[in-house]
């Protein structure tokens, strides 16, 4: 945001001090780090009870519906730690994008997902509100999903944490 | 007969980028659960050449409704997506007319990609075993709202239901006048919802004979800026407006921009105020008087204007040569050439009007010439109207392609 603020008064300035017309700022694509998903954590319950040792699927759905999976298990109490996952993109400098990701669990080989979030900007915790409240998760699979939209995205979990603001 | 918010169609037009593929849109299913019944999805892809659209995305959501809505069907359209970077929907490769399902003249981009679609939607309304919805609502951005638009002729058209709705958010101009009228008869100016920011320059193209419905520019106008400015075009910026100024249609208000009166398009045409291209009024101004010179041509007879522009020709050709028509024309008082003739506004001869409107062209062109009878040739007319049409889809594609949802 502040880069397009930058680029526009720039390019105002120039128009007025010149006497040119006033015109938009450059759109020229550029590169970008952004995050397809921001960091996660928190404990896996079954029925209130920790479920040891089990994987956890993350998928990544990248434009375009192409699919990114990454492999994680929960430690012996239960706990899981999913780190930020990140990549380079071209955008334009008003580039709206749309990424989203699942978190499935296996139990018995049955698949759960205990947390799906589509964010439709590129910075860290986009997707929720506020940033970083969403830290230390409680996720009983047996949990009903529920749904929380946010201006730049959406969660479907069956995840609780300390500030929920069901929509 | 139950109506969309402006925030939950807003939310629609915003969710259906996120429904990136089957497991995806079965999110969406479950995020919209409150006014969509679970279960039955559906989803469809236009399966028009990869240089339109991209062909692996889902195109569209088909739903049905509940509890306000159970008697309803859903028609949910996405944008451009990441993967068409290039955003070629929006440029000057497909445009074009054809005649649209309803027997109006409508734009061959958009039509060809809701036409791919049909089969699939065909399939889906007789999925519902002969009962008819109340009403289907059809909802999109950017080029999801054009094609919700011809989706929404094709359900009235083909009597899919008892009643449409049409809801867009930052649409180009799908049709013509002829389609605009007509649309806007049959399903009533009060069930369309058309959304635009001042500012968002895809909702100004294609220039004439381009035009929205429903007829006469009503729409739920947002005042943003005086200028042209691309970050508005995206349907975050649309959620932000909707939630600070609608919570209804009725604290929205249709504040639409009507068409300027023959006083107002002939002093504007006759004023030697500089025009400014980067100002959203100056693209009004210039699709509205070429309407206003066009229809003097042909006799203010809008079906007249509409058959000059079906043609194999372009649309540049076909407006030059109308153009130069009535440059030829001259008039009750035309002595000396078009510019020539009486003192008032009101008597003058049709060539003149055709100069005014030439000259304007070539000021928001930037072209230092001096517009005279000799300049004026069909050519000449040709190449600036083919150049107003490729800067005023230069503005758009510059916004389009920054949306990569």
């Amino acid at each position: 945001m502040k880069t397009i603020l930058k680029t526009t008064l720039l390019t105002l300035l120039f128009a007025s001090v010149s006497g040119a017309c006033m015109s938009l700022p450059s759109l020229n694509p550029f590169k970008k780090e952004v995050v397809l998903m921001s960091p996660l954590n928190g404990t896996l319950l079954k029925d209130g009870k920790p479920l040891a040792n089990v994987d956890i699927e993350v998928v990544i759905v990248m434009p375009g519906g192409e699919e990114r999976i990454y492999k994680h298990q929960t430690s012996a109490s239960g706990e899981f730690d999913l780190p930020v996952i990140k990549d380079t993109m071209t955008l334009g400098p008003m580039t709206e994008f749309v990424v989203s990701h699942f978190v499935n669990v296996y139990d018995n080989e049955e698949k759960k997902t205990i947390w799906y979030a589509a964010k439709r900007e590129p910075e860290l915790f986009a997707e929720r509100h506020p940033p970083g409240e969403t830290m230390g998760l409680t996720c009983d699979i047996n949990n009903e999903t529920e749904s929380y939209r946010e201006r730049a995205g959406f969660i479907n979990t069956k995840c609780k944490w300390e500030t929920i603001r069901r929509i | 007969m139950g109506t969309l918010q402006p925030i939950q169609a807003a939310n629609l037009a915003a969710d259906i980028y996120t429904a990136q593929n089957d497991a995806s849109a079965e999110q969406f299913f479950l995020l919209n659960k409150k006014i969509i019944e679970q279960g039955g999805l559906t989803t469809l892809r236009a399966s028009v050449g990869a240089r339109l659209i991209n062909t692996r995305d889902i195109f569209c959501i088909c739903a049905q409704g509940k509890d306000n809505f159970s008697d309803d069907i859903f028609l949910i359209f996405r944008g451009s997506t990441f993967a068409n970077y290039g955003a070629d929907w929006v440029s000057n490769a497909r445009i074009g007319l054809e005649i649209g399902v309803s027997g109006r003249p409508v734009h061959i981009g958009f039509n060809h990609i809701f036409k791919s679609m049909i089969p699939q939607l065909e399939a889906f309304f007789a999925s519902l075993n002969g009962a008819k919805p109340q009403v289907v609502h059809c909802v999109g951005h950017s080029l999801g709202g054009a094609v919700a638009t011809l989706a929404a002729d094709w359900v009235n058209h083909t009597k899919r239901s008892v009643a449409t709705k049409v809801y867009t958010f930052g649409a180009p101009r799908p049709a013509t006048h002829l389609f605009a009228k007509s649309h806007t008869d049959k399903i009533d100016k009060n069930n369309i919802f058309r959304v635009y920011h001042e500012s968002d320059p895809v909702p100004m193209i294609p220039v004439f004979p381009f035009c929205h419905a429903p007829f006469g520019n009503m729409a739920y106008f947002i005042h943003t800026k005086p200028i042209i400015w691309p970050t508005d075009h995206m349907i975050g910026s649309y959620i932000d407006s909707v939630n600070a100024k609608g919570k209804s249609w009725g604290t929205l208000a249709p504040t639409g921009i009507h068409e300027p009166t023959e006083a107002q398009m002939q002093q504007w045409l006759e004023s030697n105020i500089k025009v400014e291209p980067s100002a959203t009024s100056t693209w009004r101004w210039i699709s509205s008087a070429l309407f206003y010179v066009l229809r003097k041509i042909v006799g203010f007879s809008l079906s007249k204007l509409q058959a000059v522009f079906i043609g194999a020709v372009t649309l540049a050709d076909n407006i030059a040569a109308l153009l130069k028509q009535g440059f030829d024309m001259g008039g009750p008082n035309d002595k000396g050439g078009p510019s020539g003739g009486a003192s008032g506004s009101g008597s003058r001869s049709i060539g003149y009007w055709v100069e005014r409107l030439m000259r304007k062209i070539t000021q928001i062109l930037g072209w230092a010439v001096n517009v005279t009878k000799e300049t004026l040739s069909q050519a000449f007319m040709k190449r600036a109207l083919q150049q107003l049409m490729e800067n005023s889809h230069n503005e758009a594609t510059r916004a389009v392609r920054g949306i990569t949802a």
